[in-house]
């Protein structure tokens, strides 16, 4: 958590921090990129509080494909 | 301003809007503002000559983001493309003097010096 601020703001260390976070805090706003979420504050004076900020985890930063692995149908 | 942050190739720069920047998105970076840059005999630096010389500011409002802009495309290409500056530059607004002065000073500033002591000649946190 970002000690100061007057709006709970958190900067998980991981992705497994942030999940645990975020399943403590499930209204949080979760916020990457942000430039919509900054005029969201800027022009619309939104309370985006809590807000979990992601745009740090390197976990986060790529997507991979894989063959998903295959299951045997059940019986029936 | 520009947001330095250490990648696996170095420290890298990207200029950012910093009105709408959030604080907790900088953690652990080095925010560079304008009033941050000198030259690297404590005047102008290359970016900003090129600026007065080819008359690219004239309200000044948006001649910040812009120099940050431009100071971050010299940083990385000293000598850029016209597609490069116009793609360094499409976060910024001029409503006064039009982009062709801006242009041209992008195109201009590695000719008042190259960036090889861009990042000395930023005073440290302590200044």
């Amino acid at each position: 958590m970002v000690r100061g601020s007057s709006w709970p703001t958190f900067l998980p260390a991981d992705v497994d921090d942030f999940a645990a976070l975020y399943a403590a805090h499930p209204q949080a706003t979760i916020v990457a990129g942000a430039t919509d979420v900054g005029l969201w504050v800027t022009k619309f004076l939104r309370d985006i509080s809590p807000a979990i900020f992601i745009g740090h985890l390197d976990g986060l930063k790529e997507i991979s494909e894989r063959t998903a692995p295959k299951f045997a149908s059940a019986p029936g | 301003m520009l947001v330095g942050r250490l990648t696996p190739e170095g420290l890298r720069y990207e200029p950012v809007n910093a009105c709408i920047r959030f604080l907790a998105t900088v953690d652990g970076c080095h925010v560079v503002t304008v009033e941050h840059l000198r030259g690297p005999d404590g005047g102008m630096t290359a970016v900003q000559k090129a600026m007065v010389e080819h008359h690219g500011s004239q309200c000044g409002f948006c001649t910040p983001g812009i120099v940050m802009a431009l100071y971050a495309l010299w940083m990385a290409h000293p000598k850029p493309s016209v597609a490069q500056v116009e793609e360094a530059l499409q976060g910024n607004l001029c409503r006064c003097t039009g982009y062709e002065p801006i242009v041209k000073a992008a195109l201009a500033a590695s000719a008042y010096g190259g960036p090889e002591r861009a990042i000395r000649c930023w005073p440290s946190a302590t200044r």
